[in-house]
């Protein structure tokens, strides 16, 4: 499941994101039989919008997210930027409002993330191709934001472009 | 001949990821029945409202955000 180039080149938003997801993640599921105290509600925010409880959750969480890096290689990392802040916002109010109505406790996670960043994939990316396979519509959206990776004055960017054109060029070399 | 199996190997290869995309979302909907649906639904309706611009909430900006991580 990868689209454009590898690597967090042009994502350090999405990269962060990861990073304390899955790190607290890891960690919050070690520590899982031991005693806690009652979160404060900053931390109850951070742990229900950032924290998987389930290794199978944290594997598919982190894939989509990963994924939906692409979202922020198109619209820029400051936009996107918002975009996470306050869907994150939303989202946690809704859930307050969900829980308390159906007196449930929803399970953490960045599912507010994840499922917010589905819309604007439906619905934004254009594809260059639509086709059908086995009477399925289809489309080529994963494969569109190829070009949009540019370099950003990032550390980890600028050497994962370097590799990307030296690779390029050795392709070219080589027809 | 050579070109036209290479674009039909390319349209699966779409066609997987994009299959590999929502199949991954439902699986994660559906992962503790009822509860994460909701949580999911929760998130969709989120991304709808920023979508939508509820409230005028796209005029919220973090314009130095990649100042704070990049060097």
């Amino acid at each position: 499941m990868n689209a454009g180039a590898g690597g967090f080149a042009g994502a350090p938003v999405t990269k962060v994101i990861l990073a304390s997801s899955i790190s607290s993640s890891v960690i919050l599921q070690a520590a899982h039989g031991l005693q806690r105290r009652a979160p404060s509600p900053y931390l109850h925010f951070l742990s229900q919008s950032f924290v998987f409880r389930h290794p199978g959750e944290l594997a598919c969480g982190t894939l989509l997210l990963y994924y939906f890096r692409l979202l922020e290689r198109q619209r820029g990392s400051a936009k996107h930027g918002a975009c996470v802040v306050s869907t994150l916002a939303i989202n946690y109010a809704l859930q307050s409002v969900v829980s308390a109505a159906l007196s449930t406790v929803l399970p953490s996670g960045p599912y507010g993330l994840i499922f917010a960043n589905f819309v604007p994939f439906v619905l934004d990316i254009p594809p260059a191709q639509n086709f059908t396979l086995f009477g399925l519509p289809m489309t080529d959206k994963a494969s569109t934001p190829h070009q949009s990776v540019t370099p950003f004055k990032n550390s980890c960017a600028i050497p994962t472009y370097i590799c990307t054109q030296k690779l390029m060029y050795a392709h070219l070399g080589s027809l | 001949m050579y070109c036209e199996a290479a674009q039909r190997i390319h349209l699966y290869r779409q066609a997987v990821l994009q299959a590999f995309v929502y199949l991954a979302g439902l699986q994660l909907l559906a992962s503790s029945s009822l509860r994460s649906a909701l949580a999911g639904s929760c998130g969709l309706l989120a991304g709808l409202a920023y979508q939508y611009n509820f409230l005028g909430i796209k005029r919220l900006k973090v314009a130095s955000a990649h100042l704070l991580i990049t060097p």
